[in-house]
């Protein structure tokens, strides 16, 4: 975990950032509840129309997608492969825009309960660029499914066969 | 199982390309388009030839077209209008007798085939390989309800398909005398652009003024008109009858809607400061001819191009600025210029990022916004819009950019490989990527030039592949299957469209005709329409039609764990669709080893040049190439729209 130094304005910088996405009609129904200790839930419809749930601990600097990819049991394949999709998010050989800079963030991917959850962790004064990054990380895992695990989207995304 | 047998006399050397054009090719007037190479080519090759045309065919060709002049019936004036607003193919069953045939009498080639919906369908791919209009026809009742399903489909796809139906009488409605008869307009709404029963005699030329002014002007889609009896076989001895009857300038105008300059110089701008621009290419540069209009913009800003839609090759896929074959690059847009996307994806239905900004140009203001919020939007005809954009902008490079594309391309490429790899080492059935690839290498990698060939990129599962390896060089040249709507079997009905737009030259097709078209579909869609091989076989059209024959729907893999239900999605083992092909009139090949696809598409290609006629390559696959652990498994799309198909 990193130290605490997080500042207001990476508050506001972090909220600013999820916030554009909803003015710019990405994210829909979006609202922001507070949580325990310095976490904020932010609760948006996006992907696929479901809802999405992205805990932000303005302590750690850690964003969590709770929901991200239902359904997905630790130790298969899928979770597997998915894991080392993520790790790989980080690799030098990404441009610059589709990377995670590992000196300003770090990304997971872990089970809980059956579901995998999708987590970026921002270094200091990175709170706005994980932001930033944790959604993107969700599009990029979204369209590797499309692309190599259809059926898994059929399955828990509702999405068309077709 | 055993292999087709070669037959010597079916797989000659290829003729000359002057006497095979000879061949093909048809001469001017209606029944001529009706076995063009007919019974001329058929004495012939008497020896070898399965195919049997009734000596009607030579007469009708050979017939002088009638004179049409007043005093006209109405089914005249309104075929009159479909000639004067160059209505290029009427693809048709029997019924509606008194339009079609005074269609035909115009001089407007026209085909008969084996299912309404087929030939529906067939309008449908030849406006979406020519872009120009077709007209369809069914009889009143079930003709017309069997071709409900394509009209969707060519709604989805924006085609300007002008489906005509009789329509009993008015005099009779309601009343169920006779058989037949439905009131059919509501059948069509929210499937169509445009529908109107044509009640009232006087105003037929009217009514086709209506219709073709839906047809030609804004976002285009399917028109639907009814023909009661008293409309078709009203008699007008002069114009005078007629209301309204002007000249096509009189009642509708070509000129189009053109862009603000003021959101042309914010686009300009907002494309200036944007570090990876890209442009979508779809249905619309198709539709108003943009292509050359589309790669002055691309290449003065040095903006990669990915298409969509219903049709691809508006810009050629070895082009450096091409991203067709680069899907890996296309989250990495900053900014994209959507032109001519009518069937707008939603959030998460393109691969862009979340952080995409979009540029909308369509020609529709009521639709610029719906489902993707934009930044700005260009209410403009494509082609126009385009070319203000050209100006507006300045001329840039993005080297670091296109070079991100160009890697992912290679990455592509070297992924297609290793599938094609992988799929070899299957040996007792043939991996969809043995087809794709293989069937890539034959048409563009060859002897033929690479732009030649047609292709209906049809099929489900088999699609997936196919549209990873093939590519389109010029307008027209890949006609993708059933679009938004989802239809599956629509192909060899749409392979029939495309064949006549070949033979004819039509449009984006003028350079390349009489050449063979190669179609792709699947055991499923070919149990749909497999019937029109016999029209094929009447029309001599030269046609390849592949078959991706895995024993099951596409929905198989989707049900493997579903143990009660899954016979559902399964048909019987190792059909024989090529025996139904020969039954028909064409020529047959059963293919089971990966070693034996190439070779028997070389074969079936040189029939299809040859003689002219239709060959069904039907290649064994298994169901289970669609499981994960068989890898690579049922694949995702590579379109920029990733849930919809070819958005």
């Amino acid at each position: 975990m990193t130290t605490p130094v997080t500042t207001e304005s990476d508050v506001r910088a972090v909220r600013g950032c999820l916030k554009e996405y909803a003015d710019r009609g990405v994210f829909r129904g979006y609202t922001e509840r507070p949580g325990r200790l310095d976490r904020t839930l932010f609760r948006f419809s996006w992907l696929a129309r479901k809802p999405y749930e992205l805990q932000y601990d303005a302590r750690t600097g850690a964003f969590v997608f709770l929901n991200a990819l239902p359904n997905v049991k630790a130790r298969t394949p899928l979770a597997r492969a998915l894991k080392t999709f993520v790790e790989a998010r980080s690799d030098e050989s990404l441009p610059e825009h589709r990377r995670i800079d590992p000196a300003r963030a770090s990304a997971t991917a872990f089970v809980r309960r059956g579901d995998m959850r999708l987590s970026v962790l921002a270094q200091p004064g990175n709170h706005a660029y994980a932001a930033n990054r944790v959604v993107n990380l969700v599009h990029e895992v979204y369209l590797h499914l499309h692309a190599y695990y259809p059926q898994y989207l059929w399955a828990n995304y509702d999405v068309s066969e077709e | 199982m055993s292999k087709t047998s070669r037959k010597a006399s079916d797989t000659e050397a290829p003729t000359s390309r002057r006497a095979f054009m000879k061949k093909a090719v048809l001469g001017a007037g209606a029944t001529a388009a009706l076995g063009a190479t007919g019974v001329g080519v058929g004495a012939q090759e008497a020896d070898a030839d399965p195919i049997t045309i009734p000596p009607e065919f030579e007469a009708a060709k050979r017939a002088a077209l009638p004179k049409i002049d007043f005093p006209m019936r109405g089914a005249q004036v309104f075929a009159r209008a479909c000639l004067e607003e160059g209505v290029k193919a009427l693809f048709c069953c029997p019924g509606n007798y008194e339009i079609v045939h005074a269609i035909a009498d115009t001089g407007i080639p026209t085909y008969g085939g084996r299912h309404e919906g087929s030939q529906c369908h067939a309008a449908d791919a030849f406006f979406r390989a020519t872009g120009e209009v077709a007209a369809t026809s069914g009889t009143e009742g079930p003709g017309f309800t069997n071709m409900i399903n394509a009209i969707a489909t060519a709604n989805a796809a924006r085609s300007p398909i002008l489906v005509l139906a009789s329509n009993k009488s008015v005099f009779a409605e309601d009343s169920e005398q006779g058989i037949q008869d439905a009131y059919q307009q509501p059948t069509t709404e929210g499937i169509r652009k445009y529908g109107k029963r044509m009640i009232t005699p006087a105003r037929v030329w009217e009514y086709a003024g209506y219709a073709f002014r839906q047809l030609k002007s804004g976002v285009p889609g399917p028109v639907h008109l009814d023909f009661p009896a008293e409309t078709a076989r009203a008699r007008f001895d002069d114009a005078s009858e007629l209301e309204y009857f002007f000249q096509n300038t009189r009642y509708r105008t070509d000129t189009k809607p053109h862009p603000d300059p003021a959101a042309i110089n914010a686009a300009a701008e907002m494309l200036r400061s944007a570090d990876r621009p890209m442009i979508v290419s779809s249905n619309g540069v198709f539709y108003s001819r943009a292509w050359d209009a589309l790669r002055e913009l691309a290449e003065k800003a040095h903006i990669p191009v990915v298409e969509s839609g219903a049709t691809k090759g508006q810009f050629p896929a070895d082009h450096e600025l091409s991203a067709c074959a680069a899907p890996g690059a296309l989250m990495g847009a900053d900014v994209v210029l959507l032109v001519g996307q009518y069937c707008m994806p939603t959030q998460g239905e393109f691969a862009f990022g979340p952080d995409t900004r979009y540029i909308r140009i369509d020609p529709s203001a009521e639709d610029i916004g719906r489902n993707l919020p934009i930044d700005i939007g260009i209410v403009s005809d494509e082609k126009a819009a385009l070319e203000a954009l050209t100006a507006a902008v300045s001329r840039q490079r993005r080297d670091q950019w296109v070079a991100e594309i160009a890697a992912a391309r290679q990455a592509f490429e070297t992924e297609n490989e290793e599938y094609y790899q992988i799929g070899l080492g299957y040996t007792d059935a043939v991996h969809p990527a043995v087809i794709g690839k293989e069937l890539a290498d034959f048409i563009h990698h060859g002897d033929l030039p690479p732009d030649r060939t047609t292709i209906l990129q049809g099929g489900y599962g088999i699609a997936r592949y196919t549209r990873r390896y093939l590519r389109a060089y010029r307008p027209g040249q890949i006609i993708n299957g059933a679009y938004q709507y989802g239809a599956i079997g629509p192909d060899v009905g749409y392979a029939v469209g495309v064949a006549a737009a070949v033979r004819h030259g039509v449009g984006a097709q003028a350079g390349y005709q009489g050449h063979p078209v190669i179609a792709i579909t699947g055991d499923a869609g070919f149990g749909f329409t497999g019937m029109e091989i016999e029209t094929m076989s009447k029309y001599r059209m030269p046609v390849v039609v592949i078959v991706y024959n895995n024993n099951a729907w596409g929905t198989w893999s989707g049900q493997v764990n579903n143990q009660i239900g899954l016979p559902v999605h399964l048909f019987q083992e190792n059909l024989r669709y090529d025996k139904m092909g020969e039954a028909l009139g064409g020529y047959g090949e059963y293919v089971t080893r990966p070693e034996d696809f190439t070779p028997a598409l070389e074969r079936a290609y040189a029939v299809a040049l040859n003689q002219s006629r239709p060959a069904v390559v039907n290649v064994q696959a298994r169901k289970e190439f669609w499981l994960p652990e068989q890898g690579p498994g049922f694949l995702g799309k590579i379109e920029p729209g990733v849930m919809s198909y070819y958005h």
